[in-house]
């Protein structure tokens, strides 16, 4: 490898350091959630699971709805 | 510092690799993998919430364009937004089901997780162009 090999590669390094040191924040604030909600203790019910399925349905009906509606606009 | 030392890692791999889709959140994947880490089942049901949400914005913002009768400038999203609406829905269900039947999410089981996460960060995020969300300042 030549100096102006290493001298390039040096360059690029330097360039990428911003860029690298706040995707290692970011990544080590995202890691450390995750972490944290994964110690959370807490087990849902099936009757939870179960009342989020209920509101699921209605909602997709209604987004359905309103997107029949929306796509019938362009038609008109 | 094990830790950061370990995400670090991953994501100078991530980089020397230039591998297609290495995301934040499949790094965070691939750490909670290496860890076994397991995500609560309220914790995934708070997720499957919060796409329900937006879904729902996503309606508003729908309903909103039908109302004023408008296709185009702020209303030009509508087909985006449904579409994005529809694959959370869909990343949802997912998730939904594998609580119904295991309880707890390990991560990096079927991707449920990642791929609900992800849904509602793509839907969030049209949903901010069109102006009807508005992340919060501290997210």
């Amino acid at each position: 490898m030549n100096s102006t090999t290493i001298t390039a590669i040096i360059n690029l390094v330097t360039a990428l350091l911003p860029t690298l040191e706040a995707g290692a924040v970011t990544l080590y604030a995202d890691v450390k959630q995750l972490l944290a909600d994964a110690n959370a203790s807490g087990a849902a019910t099936p009757d939870q699971v179960s009342q989020v399925q209920a509101l699921d349905a209605a909602s997709d009906a209604a987004l359905e709805k309103a997107h029949a509606a929306y796509a019938a606009l362009a038609t008109n | 510092m094990k830790l950061f030392k370990l995400v670090a890692g991953l994501a100078m791999a991530c980089l020397l690799l230039s591998v297609a889709g290495c995301t934040t959140t499949g790094l965070v994947s691939a750490v909670g993998q290496a860890t076994g880490v397991t995500i609560p089942s309220s914790k995934a049901l708070a997720v499957a919430d919060s796409l329900r949400t937006a879904e729902d914005l996503a309606t508003t913002y729908l309903s909103g364009c039908v109302a004023a009768k408008s296709h185009t400038g702020a209303c030009a999203y509508g087909d985006t937004v449904y579409n994005d609406a529809k694959a959370a829905n869909i990343a949802r269900d997912n998730l939904l089901a594998f609580i119904s039947q295991h309880g707890d999410v390990p991560l990096g089981a079927g991707g449920v997780y990642d791929a609900a996460t992800t849904a509602l960060s793509t839907l969030q995020s049209v949903l901010t162009q069109t102006g009807v969300y508005k992340p919060a300042a501290n997210s």
